[in-house]
């Protein structure tokens, strides 16, 4: 399964958001800045799906806010359909979003407890004017919900009213509304419980095919990505470390890091406890990053290289691209 | 005779909305420096379960009805306070899910360990310090000296759950409860934390009991697994079995949901429909409404736990 070759609609151009930190007696003087997202590049094409995978802290869902200019970016450059999203108002930008959505992890916190399912899908329409009448926007909602696997009898319903899985369907039918054409999905189904996170990942790939939807998928959990995405891009501390196909990433890891984030995935098979590469230590706060390439310290292939000079990302063969002086195909140990 | 042996266990909750039967005649043993898992779905009674081991449920509502918990040849269910909290953090010890709710805020570390050495053991401050920084080390925390006194939010999150582990590990319990221990944990922090939960076992011999949703780290770390479902106990296995050959129909479904790493297939297999709401459990087996061999018996009766060979038990008509 491959995404069909076509113009990307979203193009992404060296991604910045550095965050200061504050410090001082008073807490006026800025002392320091975070980089949560330190020059990241990627694209995505209508109907495919790209993963951004990468441990707390990596940077990932702030990577999937700036898409939205949720979070403002301190640089780099957003391309959706031609148009630079950094050089719109808020106006403009508030009308350019009607085509980019975005789902949350957390149905709980997403959907506002005191409204109804029909108005929370509705909203979308309300804002971009969308619907002529009452009637056409009851409507719309009840293909959304059918859309989605709900049905018109819980148009008058609470969030509380529903499961876990039903509500982040609700969160996707909202998404869906205004027809957008990229969906921001931030770990859409690590809250829920398995039988009903893969209802919800078979419903993602349903209606990708059915409106050729572009999703950035972020997600920490490699299986969930394996089998939804078609591309995905591994970061580490607010950087890119790897990025290629899916089926060429998870055979073939070029990246130290990508290498031990696979081998320690754990398999739903007790014939198979793998031997792993245990990475020690933790990731490094993101305040403090190492010098030279971030991962060095974790390395288990570090050299004196590595400590000074950042590695770029860069074509290692099959369309796949990683960011190390010493890159070479791994298979995962079995 | 076993470690622990749990026989027809029944925790009830007594709510506004009517009774729950939280946990519903649930039997398993475990033998010492063995591992047993127990999985299941949220509100399937996984975590009532491991709490009502140590008769740490909330009372009320929750109440141990039916059945009996004997550790090393005690009843736990009718034991004393006074008992009890000389069996807790000493012979029984719990890690949980979210280290930084675990830990106390304004104390150390070091002095978090300490206390249940000195409670337990009646060591002098000083020599229960000492205690603490072993532990530190056990787990592999470099510098357990510094790390000892340091406060929880210093220390990262894998650090923090370490430390918890350490805590627990303290007094040498035969029987450690880990309850969803690496949930909050990313993935290269999860594989050392299971690393060293599978090096106590094997070193110390201490019992473990595991519960998660993670099927992954079942297949990783545990001998045998206990999988529930609405408070029922429906199939319980050595885990080569569970995984190669599973006979409950939800176990199947669960086991089919979860995407593989390895190969990647067209569609998820999904169980269809929810868990039902705990106040209204469908009549007969409770996972008839979402069962795809579901009989006219399975709507009236409740199937029986049945061996099944192998070591294995299920409660299903189909296989009764």
């Amino acid at each position: 399964m491959s995404a069909p070759i076509t113009e990307p609609i979203l193009v992404v151009r060296d991604l910045r958001k550095h965050f200061p930190i504050a410090g001082g007696p008073l807490g006026f003087r800025t002392v320091g800045q975070v980089k949560a997202v330190d020059g990241v590049s990627f694209e995505v094409s209508a109907g495919e799906t790209l993963a951004l995978v990468g441990e707390s802290g990596c940077g990932k869902s702030t990577t999937g806010r700036m898409l939205l200019r949720l979070t403002e970016p301190s640089g780099g450059e957003i391309r959706f359909d031609g148009i630079d999203l950094l050089g719109l108002g808020r106006t403009d930008m508030r009308r350019r979003r009607r085509e980019i959505q975005i789902v949350f992890q957390d149905p709980y916190a997403s959907l506002s407890p005191r409204q109804r399912v029909e108005d929370i899908i509705a909203e979308p329409l309300d804002v971009n004017g969308l619907c002529e009448n009452a009637a056409a926007r009851r409507d719309r909602v009840v293909e959304l919900l059918r859309l989605v696997g709900l049905d018109a009898v819980h148009l008058r319903r609470y969030p509380f009213e529903f499961s876990g899985g039903q509500r982040q369907r609700v969160a996707i039918a909202r998404a869906l509304a205004p027809q957008p054409r990229l969906i921001v999905a931030d770990e859409p189904v690590s809250a829920l419980d398995v039988s009903i996170q893969s209802q919800v990942v078979n419903l993602m790939q349903d209606l990708q095919e059915q409106f050729r939807l572009a999703y950035v998928f972020i997600s920490h959990d490699l299986a969930v990505v394996r089998h939804i995405a078609h591309r995905v891009a591994v970061m580490y501390l607010g950087r890119l470390v790897e990025v290629g196909d899916t089926e060429t990433l998870f055979s073939q890891p070029h990246h130290p890091y990508t290498q031990a984030l696979l081998s320690a995935a754990p398999v739903a098979d007790p014939e198979r406890r793998r031997t792993r590469i245990v990475l020690t230590g933790d990731v490094p706060s993101p305040a403090n990053v190492p010098s030279g390439c971030h991962f060095h310290p974790r390395c288990p292939v570090a050299e004196g290289v590595c400590r000074e000079t950042v590695p770029v990302l860069r074509d290692v063969g099959g369309g796949q691209m990683a960011a190390c002086h010493f890159a070479k195909a791994f298979p995962i140990p079995v | 005779m076993s470690l622990l042996e749990v026989d027809q266990l029944q925790v009830h909750l007594f709510t506004n909305r009517g009774l729950v039967r939280a946990v519903d005649g649930v039997s398993f043993s475990l033998e010492a420096g063995r591992s047993l898992g127990i999985v299941g779905e949220s509100g399937c009674g996984k975590t009532m379960t491991a709490l009502a081991l140590m008769r740490l449920i909330p009372m009320p509502p929750a109440q141990i009805v039916g059945g009996s918990i004997r550790f090393d040849g005690e009843d736990v269910v009718a034991m004393d306070d006074a008992r009890l909290r000389a069996l807790r953090g000493n012979q029984i010890a719990m890690i949980y899910q979210d280290p930084m709710t675990t830990l106390n805020p304004v104390f150390t570390v070091g002095e978090q360990i300490a206390e249940s050495v000195r409670l337990h053991r009646h060591d002098g401050r000083h020599a229960a310090f000492l205690r603490a920084v072993e532990m530190l080390q056990l787990v592999g925390i470099p510098d357990p000296d510094r790390v000892a006194r340091a406060y929880p939010h210093q220390l990262s999150g894998g650090m923090r759950q370490r430390a918890v582990i350490a805590m627990a590990l303290a007094c040498d319990p035969k029987l450690l409860i880990a309850d969803e221990p690496t949930t909050a944990l990313d993935v290269t922090i999860q594989a050392q934390i299971l690393e060293l939960l599978r090096r106590l076992r094997d070193d110390l011999g201490t019992g473990i009991i595991l519960i998660t949703h993670d099927l992954g780290v079942i297949a990783d770390l545990v001998d045998e697994v206990v999988v529930m479902y609405a408070g029922k106990l429906v199939e319980h296995a050595p885990v080569r079995h569970l995984f190669a050959d599973p006979q409950h129909p939800y176990t199947q479904g669960l086991l089919r949901s979860v995407p593989s790493l390895d190969m990647r297939e067209h569609r998820l297999k999904t169980i269809d429909g929810t868990v039902p709401p705990a106040h209204a459990m469908p009549a007969g087996c409770r996972f008839n409404p979402r069962c795809s061999l579901v009989r006219e018996v399975c709507r009236e009766k409740e199937p029986p736990l049945v061996d099944i060979g192998q070591g294995s038990r299920a409660a299903c008509w189909a296989l009764a």
